[in-house]
């Protein structure tokens, strides 16, 4: 029997990528700005949320993204947070959200009051950057004891973000660390994306992290 | 690692394109991978070879991942260059304004059988 070729051509993540932009459309027609926090382990991800959410208070809404436990939602829903955990341990322990799992966590959740729907990625920078799920806005989180060249190990990351946050800046006394070079480092990756360094333990760089929630919250 | 999230989009789209080609015994799989995506092709290879098992036709099927490398032309002096690292700044003239022509894709190329 004849051998047939057949073209294909589509792209491997198609699914993925249009529930991700009705998710993008739809929480925008809603007036929510829709974020997503991506990092490696311990960089300060569920600490700026806390802290945020102080600010913030019920215009918050955050989904926890984990494999197995429920510690960061824990975490939250003690101060009054509300979370909504999605562990993808049922999904084989994946590294990482997808868009259809962020919908269908969107069609339990009361979005009345909420203005900012955050997504705590799950921790680490190589799968979460590979999966669009339709956020407004893709942060990356750099902490300074994570050295001058993480950008370049996992640049997909800093590639689809528009902005990185330097976090944990109390520590930079402690630390070696050319501040400098890590930021032009960062721009060498993405030129377009913006940078904001802070301190959840001490506070500083807090208020343009506010600033700019509320600056892209166009509502 | 994502690579059985991926493998289990390309079966899906694999699968459909078999049926509407009226593909019984599918050979092989053709993917285009750009290297800025971190996806390790032995453990690609690895699920392919168990997850073609669990669906009808892909039993005989080889997968073959076709890579490619990152370029990028400077929108300013026109210079174009295979990226080394992931450094996305013109060495020549040291503009930020340049745009990567190739490395970032990920689709299903074709598909062979009968
Ligand atoms: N020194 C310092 N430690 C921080 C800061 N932010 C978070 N941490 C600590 O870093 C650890 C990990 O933080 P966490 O928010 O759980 O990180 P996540 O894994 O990204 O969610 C915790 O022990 C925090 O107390 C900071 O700005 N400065
Ligand atoms: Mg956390
Ligand atoms: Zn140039």
């Amino acid at each position: 029997m004849e051998t047939k070729k057949i073209k294909v051509m589509q792209k491997i993540l198609d699914i993925n990528d249009r529930i991700a932009s009705e998710l993008r459309n739809y929480l925008e027609k809603q007036g929510i700005l829709y974020l997503n926090m991506m990092s490696s382990p311990g960089s300060g991800k569920t600490s700026l949320i806390e802290k945020t959410a102080n600010k913030f208070k019920d215009s918050i809404f955050v989904i926890e993204g984990d494999i197995q436990n429920t510690l960061d939602a824990e975490r939250l829903n003690n101060l009054g947070i509300g979370v909504y955990q999605i562990n993808t341990g049922p999904f084989g322990g994946d590294c990482h959200l997808e868009a259809g799992w962020i919908k269908t966590a969107i069609e339990e959740i009361d979005l009345a009051s909420v203005k900012y729907l955050f997504v705590e990625n799950i921790g680490n920078l190589v799968c979460p950057a590979e999966f669009d799920i339709g956020a407004h806005i893709n942060i990356v989180i750099l902490s300074v004891a994570e050295g001058e060249d993480k950008q370049f190990k996992y640049p997909l990351a800093f590639r689809n973000s528009q902005l990185c946050i330097i976090s944990k800046t109390d520590l930079l006394p402690y630390l070696d660390i050319d501040l400098k070079m890590m930021k032009d480092n960062i721009k060498k990756v993405n030129s377009q994306i913006e940078i904001i360094e802070l301190s959840t333990k001490n506070g500083e760089g807090l208020s343009y992290w506010y600033e700019y929630l509320t600056q892209n919250n166009n509502c | 690692m994502h690579e059985g999230a991926i493998l289990k989009s390309v079966f899906d789209i694999a699968n459909n394109s078999r049926i509407n080609a009226n593909i019984n015994d599918v050979q092989k799989v053709k993917l285009v991978v750009g290297k800025l995506h971190h996806i390790v092709f032995q453990v690609m290879q690895m699920y392919f070879n168990i997850m073609k098992f669990e669906i009808i036709g892909f039993d005989n099927a080889v997968l073959e991942i076709i890579e490619r490398e990152p370029i990028i032309r400077c929108n300013r002096c026109g210079n174009t260059v295979i990226l080394e690292e992931a450094n996305f700044t013109c060495q020549v003239c040291n503009s930020h304004d340049t745009k990567l022509v190739q490395g970032d894709e990920m689709y299903i190329e074709s598909l062979e059988g009968n």
